[in-house]
């Protein structure tokens, strides 16, 4: 792969762009582009810190890293369809039945439920590392509400404006598409021609920013919990004046269990009551669909390789980290005689908090994890630590290298060809202020850049 | 696919408090110019005044702490700045409304009165000037970039009623608020239904020069509480 | 085989006006290998605005609609006719689900002591878990709720038929015998009862660990599931500040034809 960072980053019209980065985060500023943060229960927001470096991605790289998103995003619907239905692959054995039932993210409500168009992940945020041999890795599926494609798009609105000429001289492809990707995909899934909404939970998620610009972007109604209601199995946005218009399909920022208080967590405050019974009916495209997270749990990672075979027939393109299930005897002798040099995930928590490296354990905590292992197997997996190539950010006035990973967005489900699968031509990558942390997850305090694909 | 015109009660309740809210912090930032003006020719008791008709509360013990908790005091709920975060607690609900741009008028003076506020930095005539000078523009941006009008409406009917209700306050000349009804009932020409018959046939009564000029007290309350009271959203 | 009149009530009152007010039901006798529901009829006051019907993923029948204007109380009457068959009902494979931990079924090691001593088939342990769980437990009301989980009332060693069954399921599942949560009624109780259902070999048998005996044709089961947490009877959201009092009344008798 080509090395473009050193000689890329020193032209004088990467200059300018560079030494823009105040002025970029000015802009943001000004746009309100927040998150918010919980800290000892008091809610604060911040902002997502931009670094003005983009990380390019040649287009001959891209062109391959396309064609494999597109693949694994296709296999991971047709599994999702496969498991609310026919169950085929657990019947054939490549799937232990087990992995499927016992994940938090199975819903048996969605058993038998044809979703409109027969699409679950709509929006996908496929994260991935590019090693220091220049091989990328899927690090992992994000099916429910992958959020952050809002930062890359207003950054380069805001570069664009800040830094012309950087744009003029070189040949990026534009990113400004993705509303309109998000709604024709909305419109071609909108059942019984309502209306488009995005229901956010509200103000104090830490994506709110997210939720009301895109809804600005797609022209799509920015929905409040309580602002729908379900009657005779078809969702209404309820007016001002008690005027009800029909909703065709919610892009929903409320995760699957706050969704519908009376066929799931009844104390939930943020969801559509009965809404479920409107989808189960096909009356209601839901944005992504119930039930993904059997798809992107951690232990099912390890088969979507294999699903890519199973469904698709073909030879999976873009590969996981190697990885490892205490589950099958093999790997739990290998993990337990390897430990020390791997990474170990908790499979029943998110957000990068049950991460374990082994080199980082002292012996006896290392023992801890192992008899934790043998006790649960399933609840673990074990990977090989990747060699992430560093990218360049700007920390004061100096230049350092920082980890980094990368969110791609697949959206599924549109007008297009390819099956309505299309994969933005950019995506958001983070990375971590820490020089020590492999972990990237903007909760824990990482920026953000622009992630140019260019014809170069 | 259908564009919607719908607009929710609860973001027609948010506009009506962003048109107040924007009215309100325009208003402040003029009044107290006015205010900090009377108080170069020595009179100290001018700010007392200026807290009690806005509804706050005397707590300085000196001049500089009182400009300074005028506009930078998050605490004091008659601050310029707590107008602005109020300005932001229902703008933000608004974005797909009113648009990104428009968004910034608000979000840039409350970053600079937030910054201001943390860096101890005595409110001086540039940051009222450039405050006001962005509010203006909020209304600008409003003209230039919402096409909707029940949305135009909502929010033009927030401001005349805190416009109307800040008049009152600071007793201001009748011809002035006289104009502002007479504003207020085109709105509720196009938007009839955000209206309290009674109480806007009531203020009606109540708004001639006469009753205005000979007013106590209790009448100032009565008008203070109707116009409060005129707008159901 | 027995056919009953079944009769179910449910009436809450609200101390201020609510509105928009969004429910689901599920009060009808489930229809199944075991039951055949002959005559049923729903009443709801006041009239919703909208009313539909469907079943849950576990085959229960549910009800739900949606009432806009203000109203202080809500009820419902479900009646009808019911014919009953004996357990066991025939099953040749029972999803992966009634072998694993259920949210409010997560196995406690404090559990262990409720595990059968001896050999036999599954419907013969889970006979000896449920007479061990109606020998460590004491039935008391008002101590555990609607959300206690089974370790939460194994520890209080008190609960109703919903922690009976809670504990006897859990039990169950951690000495590999499938078993199920049952939601309905019997003669003679004035309310919702809840029994267990194990599976052995290709069939399912209901056992009622509170009574501590084998379920006859006389359990009419409602709403089945992984726990109770999948049956709830009646659920409902609504705007308004207020309190809320529900009474249940249900009544079962053998029929006359």
């Amino acid at each position: 792969m080509l090395d473009t960072s050193v000689t890329f980053n020193t032209s004088p019209n990467m200059q300018t762009l560079i030494e823009s980065r105040d002025s970029v985060n000015r802009w943001l500023e000004r746009y309100g582009v927040r998150f918010g943060v919980y800290k000892n229960g008091i809610f604060n927001e911040q902002f997502f810190p931009f670094d003005s470096i983009p990380r390019v991605i040649p287009r001959k790289d891209w062109d391959i890293l396309e064609k494999g998103l597109v693949q694994r995003v296709k296999a991971l619907n047709a599994f999702l369809w496969d498991i609310y239905h026919d169950k085929s692959i657990i019947k054939d054995g490549i799937v232990p039945e087990e992995f499927v039932y016992s994940s938090k993210g199975y819903m048996p409500e969605c058993e038998g439920i044809d979703p409109v168009g027969k699409v679950y992940s709509h929006i996908s945020g496929i994260d991935l590392v590019e090693g220091k041999d220049g091989n990328w890795f899927i690090l992992e599926d994000n099916l429910r509400i992958p959020s952050g494609a809002s930062y890359p798009m207003i950054a380069r609105e805001i570069t664009r404006k800040v830094s012309p000429t950087t744009f003029i001289d070189n040949s990026i492809a534009d990113n400004r598409d993705y509303p309109e990707i998000l709604k024709d995909m909305m419109d071609t899934m909108n059942a019984g021609r309502g209306i488009n909404v995005i229901l956010t939970p509200g103000r104090y998620n830490s994506a709110f920013f997210e939720h009301s610009y895109l809804a600005e972007k797609t022209g799509a109604v920015l929905a409040f919990p309580g602002d729908m209601t379900v009657e005779d199995d078809i969702v209404w946005y309820t007016g001002l004046y008690k005027e009800k218009v029909r909703v065709g399909a919610i892009y929903r920022r409320v995760s699957d269990e706050y969704l519908d208080p009376l066929a799931f967590e009844a104390s939930s405050l943020l969801g559509v009551p009965n809404l479920f019974q409107a989808y189960k009916k096909g009356n209601v495209a839901v944005i992504n669909g119930f039930g993904n997270g059997v798809a992107d749990d951690k232990g099912i990672y390890y088969f979507v390789p294999k699903m890519v075979k199973y469904y698709l027939g073909e030879e999976p393109i873009l590969h996981n980290a190697p990885t490892y299930l205490p589950y099958y005897k093999e790997d739990y002798d290998y993990i337990l005689a390897n430990i020390g040099k791997l990474v170990i995930k908790d499979v029943s928590e998110a957000g990068g908090y049950g991460v374990v490296f082994g080199r980082d354990l002292t012996p006896e905590k290392l023992e801890e994890l192992k008899s934790l292992i043998v006790e649960q197997p399933r609840r673990w997996i074990a990977q090989e630590v990747i060699d992430f190539k560093d990218l360049e950010i700007i920390e004061g006035e100096e230049k350092v290298w920082r980890k980094a990973d990368l969110r791609a967005f697949v959206v599924s489900g549109g007008s297009g060809d390819n099956g309505g699968v299309r994969v933005w031509k950019s995506g958001l990558t983070r990375f971590s202020r820490n020089p020590a942390s492999f972990v990237v997850n903007s909760s824990q305090g990482g920026g953000f850049k622009d992630t140019w694909i260019m014809n170069v | 696919m259908k564009t919607s015109t719908i607009l929710s009660p609860s973001k027609a309740n948010s506009l009506y408090w962003l048109g107040r809210y924007t009215e309100r912090v325009y208003l402040e930032l003029h009044l107290l110019r006015l205010c900090f003006d009377k108080m170069i020719d020595g009179d100290p008791q001018e700010y007392g005044k200026y807290l009690s008709a806005i509804g706050g509360v005397s707590r300085y013990p000196d001049q500089a702490s009182v400009i300074n908790g005028l506009v930078h005091d998050l605490s004091n709920p008659a601050s310029v700045i707590s107008s602005v975060e109020r300005c932001n607690d229902n703008a933000v609900l608004l974005r797909d409304e009113i648009k990104s741009p428009t968004l910034g008028y608000i979000q840039m003076p409350l970053e600079l009165l937030r910054q201001n506020a943390k860096n101890g930095i005595e409110p001086n005539v540039d940051e009222l000037q450039t405050l006001t000078d962005w509010m203006l523009a909020f209304w600008g941006s409003i003209e230039e970039r919402v096409y909707d009008d029940r949305v135009r409406t909502i929010l033009k009917i927030g401001k005349l009623i805190e416009h109307i209700d800040m008049n009152v306050r600071f007793d201001y000349k009748f011809y002035r608020i006289e104009e502002a009804f007479k504003a207020l009932g085109h709105c509720k020409a196009e938007e009839p239904r955000a209206f309290n018959d009674e109480v806007t046939d009531e203020l009606r009564e109540m708004l001639t020069e006469e009753k205005y000029t000979d007013g106590g007290t209790e009448y100032k309350n009565k008008l203070l509480y109707l116009v409060g009271n005129a707008v159901v959203l | 085989m027995q056919v009953f009149r079944y009769r179910f009530e449910s009436r809450t009152d609200f101390s201020n006006p609510v509105k928009d007010h969004s429910f689901l039901l599920r009060s009808f006798p489930l229809e199944d290998a075991r039951q055949t529901l002959l005559d049923s009829s729903l009443r709801i006051v006041p009239q919703p605005d909208s009313l539909s019907s469907g079943r849950d993923c576990w085959g229960s029948r549910i009800d739900y609609g949606f009432q806009a204007a203000a109203h202080d109380s809500f009820s419902y009457i479900s009646e009808g006719t019911v014919e009953v068959a004996p357990y066991p009902i025939a099953d040749e494979s029972p999803s992966a689900l009634f072998y694993m931990d259920s949210r409010m079924t997560v196995h406690d090691p404090a559990m262990a002591c409720l595990s059968p001593k001896t050999d036999g088939t599954p419907f013969e342990r889970a006979l000896e878990i449920s007479s061990r769980v109606k020998t460590e437990m004491s039935y008391t009301k008002n101590v555990t709720s609607a959300e206690t989980t089974a370790a939460q009332a194994f520890r209080l060693r008190k609960g109703v038929c919903q922690d009976y069954a809670h504990i006897m399921i859990s039990a169950c599942r951690a000495s590999g015998i499938p078993a199920r949560y049952v939601c309905g009624m019997i003669p003679g109780e004035g309310e919702t009862h809840a029994w267990v259902e194990v599976w052995s070999e290709g069939s399912w048998y209901g056992l009622d660990p509170t009574a501590g005996k084998v379920c006859d044709d006389r359990y009419i089961a409602i709403a089945k599931g992984r726990d109770a947490g999948d049956c709830p009877v009646v659920r409902g959201l609504f705007k308004g500040c207020s309190a809320q009092n529900t009474t249940t009344i249900s009544s079962v008798e053998q029929s006359e034809q």
